[in-house]
């Protein structure tokens, strides 16, 4: 065996602990990357050669560094995607319902509800005397301060809309950025792979940008035989597909009723020019969520506060345009309501006459009786009335329901929310496990290295005290 | 198990940040006294709350309204008082005039004069009002319910009020039920419908909406018994006085009777209202407390259930500060130098 071997060996010692310690330099300035897998650098023995001349023994070469792995479980990944995909819907769920329950928190004790019963409960004070200026005067006041709620309550449900508008058009550009971004990594990672360096923290990158648009909406993601990942939206089709990406459209159109969302606002399309929307068929993740409590549950809530208002005002009018005033005058509207249910809770507003005049409240049935007041108790005891949901339940009861529903929506939302928090940091503890940096681990390898690195050494300094040993010889 | 430095770290950020959020949400409720501040904290409860505060809001108006209705009642009730005193007087003078032996034209005169007195009174006892209204009038509450010659002006409307949910009671009783035995066979009566059928209300209408606007003031009284008007008898006692007719004043004797025993009905009617309205008040107190225990049971924080939870989470929070510390602390590193 030629001893010239010896000091390939120790070189090859010499490289393979080098590229050890750097490896666990790299994982420890990494320790805190999101998203990073822990590296290692895995070497084997060079191939053996056969010393002593043909029939002898082999011996070793020393080693050779075949690559650099990265610690990653591919499943353990997909889980996570599922897992931030959740969570990213519960999350934005989260902030909107929150937002919605704002609107309509009665805990404090101010809100629609009494003022509804404020109104009811005035037209049964003003049975007791329907001849009082004064009476009359609150019972004005506090119908105009229902009708002030009605809008207030539909205005900041608009103002919620607008607002998730704007974050769907965000999410949507932010989610084109980073399929431009994966197809382009795509590229970078098939062209390293190509030229045979196994792309580790290309694909880390890669891993940290399908999470997060994972994030966006339901994703499936399958990888090809070139390495490169393919994103389809489910219910969609793709969006990246090896180096391509796919751009939606995203504008304001006309009313979709069959996806529960109102004149004007936003829809995703395949293209500018195809007026087939998409939009219902984004679902979970941050846009699913938007896109459902703008459809479904913002649109609801003004519904069923269109309704109410349209309610109250024509059971109220339809009493109140029968009954007398004190001048005798009949046929007064109580309320202004001019077409459908649609838009009433945004409309709703005193009639003209009853703004000129509180003489204009029509307390009686029948003309020249300041005293009957039937027609005041007719329009108080509505309040019993059965006159909502086609005669099931009464106008306090419709409206508590609205409110119970939006707690019983938060709520629920709040619960999954919290599921999937714990599911979230129970899967990055997995992850941990398997891909993290431990800086203990790490230091351990710097050592052993190390000393590798020092014994290789020492084998080089063998080697050259042999070879002046030998050259000493003829001396 | 591999445990790397992010997991350890993310531990310790975990556990104080759930030990933060819960001391948060217990601080809440400690500064509120309230466990239910929005309706997601419990959403049946909620509901449930929000009709409770309508009821209460409720409750109060027909509080309220009941005793409106009790002192309307009450002020009939002793016009009423006065109007039996009336009745009573003319009734004596009746049976002291009504034998020759007591009567001569000169007493007769005399106690005619107090006769007319008792018929003024009788007029501004029944034209007795209570602010700016007339309490006999039934819906004509504006305007005297009896003429100067006894003839009743005002109508039948009694006005109902809610005194509890969908209880109603009369407040009013309309004078033409007070001055007549028989209202539906008086001359009121008639003249009434004569002026209601000069106006041609519309009433055509009855949806189960309105049942309550409808008209409810009719009571069911034999026709075929002959009316005694209080006025007209008054009147008549006075005419037999003066003109000596001993027959005519003996015939006033039992007509007055009727019209006593008229009043004390009407008087017992507005009794049993009164009693009535205040067994309602009572229930209606009942029902405040009732509601208000149950809905403090619904949104009231138990003070002792939430400070000793703080003091727990307190304890729990410092603890997991405390192990964090020895979590983080020592790597390898720190044992080689």
């Amino acid at each position: 065996m030629a001893l010239l071997n010896v000091f390939q060996a120790g070189k090859s010692g010499l490289s393979t602990s080098k590229a050890g310690i750097s490896t666990a330099g790299h994982n420890i300035a990494n320790a805190s990357t999101e998203g990073f897998s822990r590296q290692r650098a895995v070497s084997e023995a060079e191939v053996t050669q056969q010393v002593a001349g043909q029939g002898g023994p082999y011996a070793g070469r020393g080693s050779r560094l075949s690559r650099i792995e990265r610690i990653n479980d591919e499943y353990l990944e997909k889980q996570l995607r599922d897992g931030t995909k959740n969570l990213a819907y519960s999350e934005e769920k989260q902030v909107f319902l929150n937002q919605i329950e704002d609107v309509f928190n009665e805990m404090n004790g101010d809100g629609l509800n009494r003022l509804v019963s404020r109104f009811f409960n005035d037209f049964r004070k003003l049975s007791t005397d329907p001849n009082n200026e004064s009476i009359r005067q609150a019972v004005r006041e506090s119908s105009s301060a229902m009708v002030k709620d009605f809008r207030r309550l539909s205005s900041e449900m608009e103002q919620i809309r607008n607002h998730l508008d704007n974050r769907i058009d965000g999410n949507m550009k932010e989610f084109t950025v980073l399929a431009q971004e994966l197809a382009e990594l795509n590229n970078k990672i098939r062209i390293a792979e190509i030229q045979g360096s196994p792309a580790n923290d290309l694909q880390d990158r890669r891993d940290v940008m399908l999470k997060k648009m994972s994030s966006f909406v339901d994703v499936s993601i399958t990888k090809d035989n070139n390495g490169m990942v393919n994103v389809d939206i489910r219910g969609v089709g793709p969006v990246v597909t090896g180096p391509n990406f796919e751009k939606f459209h995203i504008g304001r159109a006309q009313a979709q009723p069959d996806m529960g969302s109102i004149e004007n606002s936003l829809q995703i399309a395949r293209s500018p020019h195809s007026s087939q929307y998409i939009t219902d068929r984004f679902n979970n993740g941050k846009l699913g969520a938007l896109i459902e409590v703008r459809d479904k549950s913002v649109s609801m809530v003004m519904e069923r506060l269109d309704k109410l208002a349209f309610a109250i005002s024509s059971a109220v009018n339809e009493i109140h345009e029968k009954g007398f005033t004190l001048d005798g005058k009949t046929g007064i509207r109580f309320f202004e309501t001019s077409g459908g249910p649609t838009g009433m809770a945004q409309r709703i507003s005193l009639s003209s006459q009853i703004r000129d005049s509180v003489g204009n409240i029509a307390t009686a049935l029948q003309p020249s009786a300041p005293s009957d007041n039937r027609n005041a108790l007719a329009i108080a005891n509505l309040q019993n009335i059965h006159f909502m949901n086609n005669g099931r339940t009464t106008a306090d009861d419709f409206y508590n329901s609205i409110v119970s529903d939006i707690g019983v929506s938060s709520s629920r939302n709040n619960e999954i929310l919290t599921q999937n928090k714990s599911i979230i940091s129970q899967l990055g503890k997995m992850r941990e496990q398997v891909s993290g940096v431990s800086i203990d681990e790490e230091t351990t390898n710097l050592m052993q290295f190390q000393h590798a690195y020092d014994a290789s050494a020492k084998v080089i300094k063998t080697a050259d005290e042999m070879l002046d040993t030998i050259l000493s010889l003829r001396r | 198990m591999r445990v790397s430095d992010n997991s350890n770290f993310s531990v310790v950020r975990d556990s104080l940040s759930r030990s933060r959020s819960k001391l948060e949400n217990l601080q809440m409720q400690n500064s509120t006294l309230k466990k239910l501040n929005k309706p997601s904290d419990d959403p049946v409860g909620s509901g449930k709350i929000l009709e409770m505060r309508t009821d209460k809001v409720n409750n109060d108006q027909f509080q309220s309204n009941a005793k409106f209705a009790q002192s309307f009642l009450e002020n009939t009730d002793a016009a009423l008082e006065d109007l039996s005193e009336v009745l009573m007087r003319a009734k004596e003078i009746a049976i002291g005039q009504s034998s020759s032996a007591s009567s001569t034209p000169e007493t007769r005169i005399g106690v005619a004069e107090e006769v007319n007195q008792l018929f003024q009174r009788s007029i501004s006892t029944s034209n007795r009002r209570i602010g700016d209204r007339f309490i006999f009038g039934g819906f004509q509450s504006n305007s005297n319910p009896v003429d100067a010659d006894g003839n009743y002006r005002g109508d039948e409307g009694e006005m109902m009020l809610e005194i509890g949910r969908e209880v109603f009671i009369g407040m009013n009783i309309p004078g033409i039920q007070v001055f007549n035995t028989n209202p539906d066979g008086s001359v009121d009566k008639v003249m009434l419908e004569h002026r209601k059928s000069d106006q041609k209300p519309d009433e055509s209408k009855h949806e189960p909406l309105r049942t309550l606007a409808s008209d409810r003031t009719q009571e069911q009284v034999q026709p075929q018994v002959p009316n005694v008007n209080l006025f007209d008898e008054l009147k008549s006692l006075r005419v037999g006085l003066l003109t000596g007719d001993q027959n005519a004043i003996r015939g006033t004797l039992e007509r007055f009777d009727e019209l006593l025993a008229k009043v004390v009905s009407v008087r017992s009617k507005i009794g049993s209202r009164v009693q009535g309205i205040q067994g309602n008040i009572t229930t209606m107190e009942r029902h405040n407390v009732t509601n208000a225990q149950l809905s403090s049971s619904i949104e009231d924080a138990d003070l002792t259930q939430v400070v000793s939870d703080m003091a727990r989470e307190e304890s729990i929070f410092k603890s997991s500060l405390a192990s964090s510390k020895h979590l983080i602390q020592p790597t390898l590193l720190d044992f080689l130098r």
